[in-house]
């Protein structure tokens, strides 16, 4: 277990730093950082001293090395479009805005996932089967995006139950968590449903229903239990998409998030701040997939007891 | 030999299991009729496909759902129908009163759950007991099978223990709750031949204290004469012969039992599986008009082309209970040997 | 519940009769909303896409108290919505269309690779594909939108960068599995070069998997598409794509909700009408990939 542990965790740290390659890379891809920083009548001594103070001047494999440096420090620079403030802060100050929508995305997509894909599984061809099967298919081919909207639409300008935008309580965060987690949701639906059927058709659950135990005891201990795991793994992709969600669905609704923050930052060709979201973001997706990693490993009885 | 008298504790008429499935409607199992005394075993036997094993889970009303339901015909448990119980009621059954084997021990035990927690669930079911003298007499019943140092075995994972091991478990997991029938389906195909033999041994010892009825599902004939007091022999779906394991072996009725026995080489050799006969068995969609085996018969008439036959006495004697479905039985002197 | 009972019709084999056949509705579907305007926009569109009509602004669809003349309403600047959608389609269809055949081509092309030659190779190439499934395809999107801005080039890259890996792993394990087969071994026998092989004996088997996933794949590639021209990192304006026109009614949602509503149901109706092409074809060719 432990040796698994450790031997994840070196391709995670792997993968950061293949991100930070790439992100480096990317910033050198368009000619030079310095057209965004300076002013377009800039005289050449100008130039020539940002260029120095930059280290722009440098090989590139100096220059990265030392972006590596400050980015193991936190710092990314300053931010071109909000003058002045260092990036890592912007993002920071935003993280919280975006865990929160996420996580109570994350919370929806669950409850409301996990039991209909159960249900639909032991009921199979039932109405509530199909409707499982409707919202699968339908989750798929439904942008994030447009069905804030919708929703915006029907639940805030016409029956004018929910704000439409901006930050405030719970009542602000209803509308765009939906909206985040209603991919979510058809995906989990489908993978719960279709792991509960392989399992209910296992011996063991026959063995269950032999020993006489309740039907909901059958379902949810001896089949659910097992079938978890397959919806447990999908989530770490789903930390992804709740990411990929939130950039989207924060612009959407206005939420003060990181996401929102990132969206700005394209529009103001803020490089620093992006650099940040980016190797931020891959910290928080990697982690949550190593978490899962681990808790998966440890939930099967046959990896925690060798 | 078999318990005298009026001790028949399952007693099984005309039951019928429909299976709607992509090749149309079939049924796997087919107006079968069976009689289960306490302390007695019954063997049934037949080829892959004949409806051994939807018969065994009929019976525990635990057919596959949707697909197979029963249809007719009634399961007396100690003179109550099991065919119209609720879904509770029969759940109070299940476990209790009636348990069963599955086949195989690899995929019976839940991976994910301790074998106690797994034995605890069905001594639970058995009786309100309080929780305390749970662990001990779950220890118990894993030393009555024979497991070795049990208290620790309750710990244990189904992956940490052998195959031998966790049929055992399965087997502590049946008779927990000292139930009065237990369908055992070809519960030692996946063991070794020398622990297969050991299990045996066990099932007969533990038949001798519980009285418990025993309905042993399997191919070997081997086993059948080694551990049975009656045999059916199912074909298609029916029963076409049943009665004492004597009367099977010494005076097979049914052309079909007659050349499975001949094809096995000598009953105490051990794993003699069913061989195969001439031919394959009619799929369940197309049975023949008449007698399901005619295609294979060597002793077919015209007459069993056109009409199914009846249940006939058979050279054992009704009175013996020795019964079997085949038109050449209306001549006394006809033997299929 | 008692358990006697009439019997059952067979439902399930009139199921499975359905399922061989072509899905009609969703094919039809795809074709009005999304073949015929991609190819024929200039044709059916009544009005030009980019001209305003600057007295009939923010027009409601003819349904909701409009006129004919503009079926689907128009936007702020008077622009009809319906030929703006009917031209937005080519956008869809083309991009996602050249994706999926960059994405695929790379991905199969590496899996090929990666399973064939196996070893090192293989290694590396399964490696790098993990770290492209580690990576959110949003990050790239970030990092490409400041980077180059709006463009053509970067929803490309950002395409075939969600793709290949997918690809790139399932060709793999089928080619593993496939260069132990006889006819590969009578192949080499005979003298037929690692490329010949590659491409005339193995390919052929595992094109089957790759036309099934690139059909389940253009659905997730349409919506990726439109996600970005959504978000002004996707196509540049003033193209009408789909996810700009919605980003375009977004501002108007509390007057005239037509505007962002109609291209997302296009959106809508083309995604779930590949989809469940998608799984007739998957069920037909390649059962083996229902798992995914
Ligand atoms: N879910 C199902 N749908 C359709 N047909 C089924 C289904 N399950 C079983 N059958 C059919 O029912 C018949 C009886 O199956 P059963 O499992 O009882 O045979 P068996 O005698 O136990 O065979 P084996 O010795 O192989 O275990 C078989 O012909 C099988 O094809
Ligand atoms: S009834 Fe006829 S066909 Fe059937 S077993 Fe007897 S002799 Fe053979
Ligand atoms: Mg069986």
């Amino acid at each position: 277990m432990i040796r698994f542990a450790l031997s994840r965790l070196a391709q995670v740290l792997f993968t950061i730093w293949a991100i930070t390659v790439l992100v480096f890379a990317l910033s050198h891809a368009t000619g030079s950082p310095l057209d965004t920083l300076l002013p377009d009548d800039a005289t050449p001594e100008q130039i020539a001293a940002l260029t120095s103070r930059l280290g722009l001047d440098q090989p590139y494999h100096i220059q990265y090395l030392r972006f590596l440096g400050s980015a193991l420090q936190g710092d990314f620079g300053d931010s071109l479009r909000w003058r002045g403030e260092p990036a890592l802060g912007l993002v920071l100050d935003r993280l919280p805005a975006t865990l929160s929508l996420g996580g109570l995305a994350v919370l929806i997509s669950l409850a409301v996932a996990l039991p209909l894909g159960v249900v639909a599984a032991t009921r199979k061809d039932s109405w509530i089967d199909l409707l499982a099967r409707a919202i699968a298919l339908l989750g798929q081919a439904i942008p994030a995006f447009w069905l804030g909207i919708v929703l915006i639409w029907v639940f805030a300008v016409w029956l004018q139950w929910l704000p439409t935008s901006g930050q405030g309580g719970l009542r602000h965060m209803i509308l765009p968590a939906i909206a985040i987690a209603w991919f979510q949701i058809a995906a989990l639906v489908r993978l719960t449903r279709s792991a509960m059927l392989d399992v209910l058709d296992t011996e063991y659950v026959k063995l269950a229903r032999i020993k006489g135990l309740a039907e909901s005891r059958v379902v949810w201990k001896h089949a659910f239990v097992n079938a978890a795991s397959v919806p447990l793994t999908y989530f770490g992709i789903l930390a992804g998409s709740v990411l990929t969600g939130s950039i989207v669905v924060e612009t959407v609704f206005s939420w003060p998030g990181t996401g929102w923050l990132a969206i700005e930052a394209i529009r103001g060709r803020d490089f620093p701040v992006i650099q940040a979201v980016v190797l931020f973001f891959a910290v928080i997706f990697l982690a949550a997939n190593y978490l899962v990693d681990l808790l998966y490993a440890w939930l099967d009885p046959r990896v925690r007891h060798g | 030999m078999a318990a005298g008298g009026d001790s028949t504790v399952l007693k099984v008429r005309g039951l019928r299991v429909e299976i709607a499935s992509a090749a149309g409607v079939i049924h796997p199992v087919d107006d079968i009729s069976l009689d289960l005394r306490a302390g007695e075993t019954l063997g049934l036997v037949g080829e892959s496909g004949s409806g051994k094993s939807m018969t065994g889970l009929a019976l525990l009303r635990l057919l596959p759902r949707p697909a197979a339901r029963i249809v007719a015909g009634r399961i007396e448990l100690d003179g109550t129908d099991l065919v119209p119980l609720s879904e509770g009621a029969m759940r109070r059954i299940r476990g209790r009163r009636i348990a069963m084997i599955l086949q195989d021990p690899q995929a019976s035990l839940n991976p994910a759950f301790t074998i106690g927690n797994q034995l605890f669930e069905a001594l639970r079911a058995g009786d309100r007991s309080p929780r305390q003298g749970l662990r001990a007499r779950a220890a118990g019943l894993l030393r009555l099978l024979g497991l070795p140092a049990p208290e620790e075995r309750l710990q244990a994972y189904p992956h940490q223990l052998s195959g031998g091991m966790r049929q055992r478990v399965v087997g502590a997991i049946a008779l927990a709750s000292d139930p009065q029938v237990i369908v055992a389906d070809e519960p030692t195909t996946a063991l070794d031949l020398t622990i297969q033999a050991q299990y045996l041994a066990l099932l007969e010892d533990i038949q001798k204290r519980t009285g418990v009825a025993i309905l042993f599902i399997t191919h070997d004939f081997g086993v059948v004469a080694r551990l049975c007091h009656r045999v059916a022999v199912m074909y298609a779906g029916r029963i076409v012969e049943q009665g004492d394991v004597r009367d099977i072996f010494d005076r097979p009725s049914h052309p079909y039992t007659a050349a499975l026995i001949r094809s096995v080489p000598s009953l105490t050799a051990r794993a003699a599986r069913l061989p195969a006969i001439a031919g394959q068995p009619p799929p369940l969609s197309a049975l023949p008009a008449g007698c399901s085996f005619a295609p294979r018969c060597a002793h077919a008439q015209p007459r069993c082309l056109a009409q199914a036959p009846p249940e006939l006495p058979g050279r054992g004697g009704a009175e013996n209970r020795h019964v079997a479905r085949c038109w050449r039985l209306e001549d006394p002197s006809w033997t299929p040997d | 519940m008692a358990s006697i009972a009439p019997p059952l019709a067979p439902r399930k084999a009139r199921r499975a009769a359905r399922r061989r056949r072509p899905p009609i509705i969703p094919l039809a579907l795809l074709l009005v909303v999304l073949i015929v305007p991609a190819l024929a926009a200039d044709l059916i569109a009544p009005h030009d896409p980019y001209q305003s009509h600057l007295r009939n602004r923010l027009q409601p669809p003819a349904f909701w108290g409009g006129s004919w003349e503009f079926p689907l309403g128009t936007d702020r600047l008077g622009r009809c919505m319906l030929s703006r959608i009917l031209h937005g389609a080519w956008y869809a269809l083309s991009i996602s269309m050249v994706g999926i055949a960059i994405g695929a081509a790379l991905g199969s092309a590496m899996g090929l690779i990666a399973g064939y030659a196996r070893g090192l190779t293989d290694v590396v190439l399964m490696r790098l594909a993990d770290i492209s499934f580690a990576l959110p395809a949003v990050l790239l999107v970030l990092a490409l939108g400041v980077a180059w801005g709006p463009s053509l080039q970067a929803v490309l890259i950002v395409v075939a960068f969600v793709l290949w890996a997918q690809f790139a792993r399932q060709v793999r394990g089928e080619v593993l599995s496939l260069r132990e087969r006889d006819f590969v071994a009578r192949a080499r026998v005979a003298g037929a070069g690692h490329l010949r092989i590659l491409l005339r004996h193995i390919l052929p088997n595992v094109f089957n998997t790759i036309v099934v996933m690139a059909t389940l794949q253009i659905g997730v590639i349409i919506i990726l598409e439109a996600t970005l021209s959504f978000l002004g990192i996707g196509i540049p304006r003033p193209a009408p794509t789909w996810g700009l026109l919605i980003a375009d009614g977004r501002q108007f949602i509390t007057s005239a909700w037509w505007i962002s509503f109609f291209p997302g149901l296009a959106i809508l109706l083309v995604v779930l009408s590949i989809n469940l092409l998608g799984d007739w074809l998957r069920d037909r060719l390649d059962p083996r990939l229902r798992q995914i």
